[in-house]
């Protein structure tokens, strides 16, 4: 098979999937119908990547595979096609699935301790029902609690291959200093230094880096 | 989003007044406890947008963090008897708004009231490894920011339904008819009797319970009795029977001991339990 058909036809199996397809995949359906090799179907997918260059949708990788997508050029409009049907997620989740890709694996245990509140059953169950969060086993304590873990289709979701794809978790700041500042803690000193202005025991307005109300 | 600006006042009535919020004067800010604007006082925050605002703080670390983070204030070195009159102001007025309070905000209001206290008691000189009663809640409120940071990371990425659109193109015209195998009407009918036999099966299948009746193994008891002075306690006990016939010899035994037709009488810890018939016709020969 020529090298141009090959590259129609991978494109076409691509755009029919719903599903981002790996490469093995890919030679894997198409030498059960014509013989190929890998790095065939690889280089028919530069290609096509290069047959994109001038148009709006593009191919990229993802931590599952390949998959045709519109270049974010076009996402302006899509947006407005598909406005009401854009997902919105909580803060609370965006939170816990955070603490889940971060620190995997983790227990409910693990992310109440960090949030400081308790782990909401529906959002678990919408992490598990979007298949981004699975239970990879269950840690060795009283109680068994299910280790949680994300999946491809996380990575996938945010156009990730792999975690380490992920911005940096911010620094891990230890509270040092403390024990120095405790010689001069004494009855009284705690009027903050710098800080005794009334309206700042008194008040407190809420005008800045306000959580956002909804997203 | 706008986010509502909001004064919080210590009044007993909610008492709320805001900018608007689009005038951004630099209003309320506080730069080393000064407060820059005069607030107006003329405008009024309805109960319900502030509940609105009130809501959308996830959990007792997310509120304090933002009390300490929006008055510029050092993580490190927190003014925790200041903190908390605003922690619990806030508390107060979520209660006053009816909101649900989770239990952790008050678990934090009382923790914070532990380390209020805690830092107002003199320091002993003895104990050197005293650390800072505020140690910890700072290290959870660190680590807690750290990972509402990276969540806003993650909302930033590119995202599938938001920035990223899969195309695709129409195929299910082009699937296979699944090919159904032919059944004729013989083999449906040859199913359908293993079925009916099947089920037959199961209407046999009734286990008939084998009546043990309490009272007619007492009988059996003190038949075995009759005849002896005393019999070892387990050999009342038949081990081929299941556990439910032990069990009902169990209870013949007290319900005879319970009508005083049987003694039971162990002579010493441990040993073995010999039970005595007491029948009118047997003349008791010992007091126990």
């Amino acid at each position: 098979m020529n090298g141009e058909k090959l590259k129609n036809i991978i494109e076409a199996i691509l755009l029919a999937s719903y599903e981002p397809l790996s490469a093995d995949k890919l030679h894997r359906i198409i030498t059960s119908k014509v013989n190929t090799s890998k790095s065939d179907i690889l280089s028919a997918i530069d290609d096509l990547k290069t047959d994109y260059e001038n148009k709006d949708i593009e191919i990229t990788k993802v931590a599952s595979g390949f998959r045709i997508q519109a270049k974010s050029e076009i996402g302006d409009y899509l947006n407005i096609m598909f406005a009401e049907r854009t997902p919105r997620y909580s803060r609370a989740l965006l939170e816990t699935l955070s603490i889940i890709a971060y620190r995997q694996p983790v227990t409910r245990g693990d992310i109440e301790a960090i949030r400081g509140v308790s782990v909401s059953t529906s959002i678990m169950r919408t992490l598990t029902e979007r298949n981004w969060v699975r239970i990879i086993g269950y840690r060795d304590v009283p109680g068994k609690p299910a280790m949680f873990a994300t999946t491809p289709e996380f990575l996938d979701y945010f156009s990730l291959q792999r975690l380490d794809q992920l911005p940096d978790l911010p620094e891990k700041k230890e509270p040092l200093d403390l024990d120095l500042e405790l010689d001069d803690r004494s009855v009284g000193n705690q009027d903050l230094s710098g800080n005794g202005s009334e309206s700042v025991s008194v008040g407190a307005d809420l005008d800045m880096e306000a959580p956002t109300i909804q997203d | 989003m706008d986010k509502p600006d909001l004064k919080l006042l210590q009044n007993e009535d909610i008492d709320v007044h805001t900018n608007q919020p689009q005038q951004v004067e630099m209003p309320f800010a506080i730069v080393e406890g000064e407060s820059l604007t005069e607030l107006p006082r003329d405008l009024y925050i309805p109960p319900v947008a502030l509940k609105v605002f009130l809501d959308t703080f996830e959990g007792p670390l997310d509120l304090l963090l933002y009390l300490i983070r929006k008055q510029n204030l050092n993580i490190l070195d927190v003014p925790i008897a200041d903190i908390t009159d605003q922690y619990v102001n806030y508390i107060n007025l979520m209660k006053e708004l009816e909101l649900e309070l989770a239990g952790e905000y008050l678990l934090m209001a009382a923790m914070l009231a532990e380390i209020k206290s805690k830092m107002l008691l003199p320091l002993f000189e003895e104990v050197e490894d005293e650390e800072d009663p505020r140690a910890e809640l700072v290290r959870r409120l660190l680590e807690y920011e750290r990972y509402r940071k990276a969540s806003e990371e993650l909302n930033k990425l590119k995202r599938l339904e938001r920035d990223v659109f899969i195309t695709g193109v129409e195929s299910s015209h082009l699937a296979q008819p699944i090919e159904l195998p032919d059944i004729s009407l013989q083999e449906l009918l040859l199913s359908f009797q293993e079925v009916l036999k099947r089920a037959e099966m199961f209407t046999t299948l009734h286990v008939l319970k084998e009546p043990l009746s309490v009272r007619e193994r007492m009988t059996t008891i003190l038949e075995k009795l009759k005849n002896k002075d005393f019999l070892d306690f387990t050999e009342l006990f038949d081990l081929e029977e299941q556990k439910t016939g032990l069990v009902v010899t169990f209870l013949a035994i007290l319900e005879l001991m319970k009508e005083f037709l049987i003694e039971i009488v162990q002579t010493k810890a441990y040993g073995i339990i010999h039970v005595k018939a007491l029948l009118s016709d047997n003349e008791t020969n010992t007091e126990h």
